[in-house]
């Protein structure tokens, strides 16, 4: 054989007609099923939408000490400073005249200050509403990655090995999952997170906790449906008849093939999960007072509700945040869901 | 001992270690940074238990072979090791304080808090959640590492990699556990010793620098003049809400500060040593403290009784000065024409556990 012959590039097989098409280097690390997913994400318009106003938000994330600096190194950023104590709220633009943090570089480029105002005006107690929202977002996205993480790998658990091993392990982990169903999620994570606060004291984990125990089953119930199908092709029979170890079968050949609904499950739920824990905010059994998190900002528009032609600006701007913020993980997760519909394989992408 | 089990008992060790870096490793150098009594005493024992308690249930896991055994031994191991991590700064260090100094065997110096076992709980739950999951991946990771060993029977290093993949999720995990069960033993002395040092450094009204920056400098304003430039910070005693820090100085000084923990703010210091030097002066002259707010001493009618007695012994104005503190128990000497050694224990009050005469 020459060195030609070696280093010649071999031509495309043709099957009935059609050239089957070379993987590039990043589908082989990857995998089909992977690429085409990632695939499918950036060449999606609503996907790319949804990555853009994510990207944003994780970008404000980043950055909140450069957006809303704290007021001292030492003091806990989290905590929204107030400018008085003040019940009635103050409309955007006022002057900040107590516990002011300090003038970042860009505030002055921006607004042509010297001196901070109330970028979005102030809640009731003169919580600053911009600076709760800018570090709010880091709550948000702590929370919705926690919780769907957590809830996602509880469920991915309690259904794989229902589903794989079947028998008396699926109707025990079935009946555990049912009972914990029978709770209306919300009423249930509420009042699992009122019995936490008193023991644990006010911070984002009674809401954290409650909202994971009361948010896998779903996951268990999908990925188990899926495991049941998968596990009875082919692919897996040649596995077991190979005397591949039960542990390999399930990681290797059955979870991967069954992952993508539940994935497109978790997507969709991480902006529902931020709307959850919002309302447990907003009724009280979340954070504590002045902590800076989307839910409690609207709580204290309570008061003002039925004058909110006036005090407008106390749900506009944190309600904002709550729809982009789940309406980006619901775009993303409608693209996902396209993209893994065996209905819709070969549309696009 | 076959490759599997080795290998097992390493990845186990491996855990342990990584949640150990997780749970410690941000307060150790937290600590170090501070003029701390003793500021990494606990920590390595606990890492080793920690380490201990990973290797036998990767061993046991590689031993048995079933990828589902590894659930309930990795649960098991989770709760032995958040029971570790919980009482490590309570029971743990107060024998281990014990065997290193043995006037303070026995001393429950820092008594387990209902508050602590709460925090635990946060802790606990996403540990047991990683270390039930890792169990059950232990079987499947393991043999794929061990098909990444060359001749020798030495890792390559896509099975390093492979080992080391999940340590970051473990040391993770350990952080939430240091954010809850650990964060009053750092914040508190880290705040007392910022206050310390604006405090003896800023030229300005401490009253309205603590206006401007929202943290109370102002707690230390009455005491600057006594304090001198080095110190040692003991965490005196912890409450549900707060925790009691004290600043030796090298002058023989020393202030307590109360730190609240939620919102984290220091509230007040106060001269530390009125009940051990004056409370006990008092004591000796065969008076009885109940009079002095500032250095009241809660002791028994005997032990009124013997310190009188011995007063007389050791006569007028004798030396007294603090030998030791551990958290709020304090050894201290009384030199005159003989010598006593008194143990106090508790800060509010004050309470004197024992005398004797050397």
């Amino acid at each position: 054989m020459t060195a030609e012959a070696t280093t010649a590039k071999p031509r495309p097989v043709q099957v009935g007609g059609y050239a089957l098409r070379e993987p590039g280097r990043l589908e082989r690390f990857l995998g089909p099923e992977w690429y085409r997913l990632l695939r499918g994400l950036v060449t999606n318009p609503l996907s790319v939408a949804g990555m853009v106003l994510l990207s944003g938000f994780v970008l404000i994330a980043l950055a909140a000490p450069v957006l809303a600096p704290p007021i001292s190194p030492r003091a806990d950023p989290y905590n929204i400073p107030r400018d008085g104590f003040s019940p009635e709220p103050k409309p955007p633009g006022v002057e900040w005249k107590r516990n002011v943090p300090p003038v970042p570089f860009w505030y002055k480029t921006v607004t042509g200050k010297d001196h901070w105002v109330h970028l979005f005006g102030t809640a009731s107690g003169q919580f600053d509403i911009y600076y709760g929202i800018v570090w709010g977002t880091r709550t948000a996205l702590r929370v919705g990655i926690l919780v769907v993480l957590t809830t996602l790998v509880i469920g991915l658990v309690v259904g794989s090995l229902s589903g794989y091993y079947g028998g008396f392990i699926d109707d025990v982990l079935q009946r555990i999952t049912e009972i914990f169903m029978a709770f209306p999620f919300l009423l249930a994570a509420l009042t699992l997170a009122a019995v936490l606060v008193p023991r644990m004291g006010r911070s984002i984990w009674p809401a954290v906790i409650a909202l994971i125990t009361f948010g896998w089953m779903t996951y268990a119930r999908v990925i188990r449906g899926d495991i049941l199908s998968v596990k009875e092709r082919d692919f897996v029979m040649a596995a077991r008849v190979l005397g591949a170890k039960d542990s390999r079968i399930l990681l290797r050949h059955v979870l991967p093939n069954a992952v993508f609904s539940t994935m497109v499950l978790a997507s969709l739920d991480i902006g529902a999960i931020v709307l959850s824990f919002a309302a447990l905010s907003f009724l009280g059994v979340g954070t504590d007072i002045g902590y800076a998190d989307w839910g409690q900002l609207i709580a204290f528009a309570r008061a003002y509700i039925l004058n909110l032609d006036q005090y407008w600006y106390i749900v506009l701007f944190p309600g904002l945040a709550l729809l982009l913020f789940g309406l980006a993980w619901n775009l993303v997760g409608d693209a996902l869901r396209d993209i893994l519909d065996p209905k819709l394989r070969g549309v696009r992408g | 001992m076959t490759s599997s089990l080795r290998l097992g008992l390493f990845n186990g060790a491996l855990y342990g270690l990584a949640l150990a870096a997780g749970v410690w490793g941000g307060q150790v150098i937290t600590l170090l940074r501070l003029p701390l009594h003793m500021p990494a005493l606990l920590f390595p024992l606990a890492t080793l238990i920690l380490v201990g308690i990973g290797a036998v249930a990767g061993g046991l896991t590689a031993v048995l072979n079933r990828s589902w055994v590894g659930a309930p031994i990795w649960a098991l191991a989770g709760y032995a090791m958040v029971a570790v991590i919980g009482h490590t700064p309570y029971e743990i260090q107060s024998w281990l304080i014990g065997l290193l100094d043995p006037r303070f065997a026995g001393q429950a110096i820092y008594p387990y808090q209902q508050a602590a076992q709460a925090r635990l709980f946060v802790a606990g739950f996403f540990l047991f959640i990683v270390l039930v999951v890792l169990g059950l991946l232990q079987d499947y990771r393991l043999d794929g590492i061990l098909s990444e060993t060359g001749p020798e029977g030495r890792l390559r290093p896509r099975g390093w990699f492979l080992l080391l993949a999940p340590l970051p999720l473990v040391v993770a995990v350990g952080s939430i556990a240091d954010q809850n069960v650990q964060r009053p033993w750092r914040i508190a002395p880290a705040m007392v010793a910022e206050a310390i040092r604006v405090g003896r450094t800023y030229p300005g009204d401490l009253f309205d620098l603590s206006r401007e920056t929202g943290f109370n400098y102002n707690a230390v304003k009455g005491l600057i003049q006594a304090m001198s430039a080095h110190y040692v910070l003991h965490v005196a005693e912890l409450e549900t809400q707060a925790v009691e820090v004290t600043a030796r100085f090298d002058n023989g000084y020393a202030i307590h500060c109360r730190v609240w923990l939620d919102p984290a703010q220091l509230a007040f210091c106060y001269p530390a040593d009125k009940p051990y030097r004056e409370g006990l002066a008092l004591l000796l002259a065969g008076e009885s403290p109940r009079q002095c707010a500032a250095c009241f001493v809660r002791t028994t009618a005997e032990w009124e009784t013997w310190l009188a007695a011995q007063g007389q012994q050791i006569g007028a104005g004798p030396r007294i000065e603090v030998v030791q503190q551990w958290g709020s128990h304090v050894l201290v000497r009384v030199e005159g024409a003989g010598t006593l050694e008194c143990l106090f224990g508790g800060l509010n009050p004050v309470t004197l556990l024992r005398c004797e005469a050397l």
